[in-house]
């Protein structure tokens, strides 16, 4: 995992990171690393402090507590224009032009006005709206306006890109279009932070996850690690017969449980399932023997399910 | 430095761009020159409504009396004697006064019939018939008399204001239009400032911004593109004042007993004026641009503006009820405290300053603890700012602004 105990190699570290609003801790503890060039998955419920601490991570907010360290230095303002953001409520200028929108956040991120216009029409090239550059972006359809948003969070390069809830609100083409994006930045080295209750999304785009639960940093790392924290695997075993139920029965910690389309079981992390395999086939003709991992959505709502408890 | 710059250039465009700013600038402009050009208009208007005359009487009276007034009036008609004329008489005759003479003594008694008994304007008709009277009735020489009733009276200033009533009256409507301009400009500009400011927030583009830069050169490359704009509105309107008001200033200056126009000027405009009117105007402009952008961070929506809308007209009322008393008594001591008032002194003391005899001292004063007062805006207003374009939702207490403010 990307910097629990050391912090030397990360792109991004946010160590013990707390934030208070009057009485209301938003974030209590929060710690996590990226390492340089990777995506990180910021997961958990609504109000668990996700915006406080991507806000934190670009400055918007100071931090009560804790630091954020980029490439080995405490971030500070001057860092600002290498780093991106998307945030999950976005707006856009109405009546200013498509164009001239997106070169002056490439302009406000330390970009010069060759360059900036450039980029921007780079952007809007790969985003597929360069046919909209002179027109308000007001006028635009809110997709087209989404694409927008999203030049101008890429537009500069930035080294760190934070994107809050960036697939809320977005049809299924346009968030297939920032997947691309995110896919892209990924390649090209950037380091990613997002944020989503997409879980399947956060699988296919993210290295690594924070989950946080309650202002707090609950669990972190890749999925593997993740899974480590789950002490049960899931056997899929078709059919169930008397014969598998018993053998099942002597394996210590197995329990059925219902797995939504028919009766699967539950076995302790440290069984050895290719051994159960050799002992369940002498007994019963079996069509289907399946070991499954859990899912990040099964780990997160196992960790936030803990948390609560 | 360069973020300011970024935003003041932006904010320049996109504030050029709106309606609000287009429509103040034209409509300014047209409301400049209807204001300088109307009552000149009207005036007029009524002065040859007053000027109109017919006369009524026996032609021993008519004759010389229509040669007393031929220089200052217009004779319509010259008719017979006649009685009391109905108000149909004076249309047909399109006259709104009408002189009836009949003899009298050694001389005649005079009745005038008005179509209004506003603004008679009699006292004009008693210096013109004065000297035809007097001459009628002691036999002097028509000549002599009027010699002996233009008693010469030199008006000759003796304080440090102004030399002549010529130039008092141009440096008065100076001060006057100069001070609409003042607060049109401060208001209307600092309004758009405000607006811009609440448009960022209703956008939801408030956490875009201030995750690229320092809230501070947000706010400062918004008031940095006010001023600009402020800059370019009033060049506009001052160009529709001075292409309006071009022939009026040379009348009004002969009104006041034909003293040249460049003397006139000389004496009404002082060297404080001009540079101390643009001071002030931008030192206006920057405390309630930046007074208004602390306090549109504050609100979420502009319905929310209701609520502290009092506050912010507040100092604009009073500013401006009290720059008018100082036209009329610049330097009473009210005035002269008000002209040190941090909100209130860009306007007070520019009217002191234009029509008042201000020490320089008092100016500089003035100006050094307002400007130590924007310093304070600037600072606070920062604080606030920064805090307040990510709060949504209720807007703060004032316990909570204040506490933001200190820091």
């Amino acid at each position: 995992m990307p910097g629990n105990t050391s912090f030397s190699m990360d792109a991004l570290v946010a160590d013990g990171l707390r934030k208070e609003f009057g009485k209301v801790v938003a974030v209590r503890d929060v710690t996590f690393a990226v390492a340089p060039g990777q995506t990180l998955g910021l997961i958990g419920p609504n109000g668990a402090g996700k915006t406080t601490t991507m806000r934190m991570i670009l400055g918007v907010l100071v931090p009560d507590g804790g630091r954020i360290v980029w490439q080995g230095r405490v971030v500070d303002a001057s860092m600002r224009h290498r780093f991106g953001y998307l945030p999950e409520e976005r707006g856009l200028y109405g009546r200013m032009d498509v164009r001239e929108h997106v070169e002056y956040f490439a302009r406000l991120h330390g970009l010069g006005d060759r360059d900036a216009r450039r980029r921007a029409d780079e952007w809007l090239e790969r985003l597929d709206v360069a046919q909209y550059a002179a027109r308000p972006c007001g006028e635009l359809s809110k997709g087209n306006q989404q694409k927008v948003q999203i030049a101008c969070a890429a537009v500069h390069a930035p080294e760190l890109l934070v994107l809050d809830e960036p697939f809320s609100g977005l049809d299924p083409v346009n968030a297939e279009m920032l997947a691309g994006v995110v896919r892209e930045l990924h390649a090209r080295g950037t380091a990613l932070v997002l944020s989503s209750h997409q879980m399947w999304q956060l699988e296919q785009l993210c290295d690594c996850y924070c989950i946080v639960s309650g202002g707090e940093s609950r669990a972190t790392g890749t999925l593997q690690e993740l899974r480590r924290r789950i002490p049960v695997r899931v056997l899929r075993i078709d059919p169930v017969t008397d014969a598998v139920r018993s053998v099942l029965a002597g394996v210590a910690g197995a329990r059925a449980v219902d797995s939504g389309d028919g009766v699967a079981f539950e076995v302790p992390v440290e069984t050895d399932v290719g051994k159960l395999l050799r002992r369940l086939a002498p007994v019963a003709e079996i069509a289907r023997f399946e070991a499954l991992e859990p899912s990040l959505r099964e780990i997160y709502l196992a960790t936030v399910g803990e948390s609560v408890a | 430095m360069n973020d300011v710059w970024i935003v003041c250039v932006a904010e320049v465009r996109r504030r050029l761009r709106s309606r609000a700013y287009q429509i103040g600038v034209v409509v300014g402009m047209l409301g400049i020159a209807v204001m300088i050009r109307l009552p000149a208009m009207l005036q007029a208007r009524v002065a040859e409504d007053q000027t109109r005359i017919a006369i009524a009487g026996p032609p021993e009276l008519t004759a010389p009396v229509a040669s007393a007034l031929r220089g200052t009036y217009t004779i319509v008609a010259v008719l017979g004697p006649r009685g009391r004329p109905t108000v149909q008489t004076l249309h047909r005759l399109h006259v709104t006064r009408l002189l009836a003479l009949a003899p009298a003594r050694r001389s005649f008694a005079a009745t005038l019939y008005v179509s209004s008994t506003q603004n008679p304007n009699v006292a004009s008709l008693q210096r013109d018939l004065g000297p035809l009277n007097l001459a009628l009735t002691s036999n002097f020489p028509l000549e002599t008399t009027r010699r002996l009733l233009a008693v010469p009276i030199a008006v000759v200033g003796v304080g440090d204001t102004f030399a002549t009533p010529a130039s008092a009256t141009v440096a008065h409507a100076l001060a006057f239009g100069l001070l609409f301009v003042l607060y049109l400009v401060v208001i209307l500009n600092s309004q758009l400032t405000l607006n811009s400011v609440i448009e960022e927030k209703t956008n939801r583009i408030a956490e875009l911004l201030v995750a690229a830069i320092d809230p501070l050169a947000l706010l400062y490359g918004k008031i940095g593109a006010g001023t600009v704009l402020a800059t370019v509105q009033l060049v506009a309107w001052l160009l529709a004042a001075m292409l309006s008001g071009v022939g009026l200033a040379e009348g009004s200056a002969m009104i006041h007993g034909g003293a040249a126009l460049g003397g006139v000027l000389h004496d009404a405009i002082k060297p404080l004026v001009i540079p101390g009117f643009l001071f002030l105007l931008f030192l206006g402009l920057l405390q309630f641009s930046t007074m208004y952008a602390a306090i549109g961070s504050l609100v979420s929506r502009p319905e929310e503006l209701g609520s502290i809308a009092s506050a912010l007209i507040l100092p604009i009322f009073v500013a401006f009820v009290t720059a008018f008393v100082a036209l009329d008594a610049p330097d009473t001591p009210f005035v002269v405290v008000a002209s040190f008032v941090p909100l209130i002194a860009p306007f007070v003391m520019f009217v002191r300053i234009a029509v008042g005899a201000t020490p320089l001292w008092q100016f500089l004063l003035s100006g050094t603890i307002n400007l130590a007062f924007l310093a304070f805006v600037a600072i606070a207003a920062g604080r606030l700012y920064r805090v307040g374009m990510l709060l949504y939702g209720r807007p703060p207490s004032l316990r909570q602004i204040w506490s933001t403010i200190r820091g």
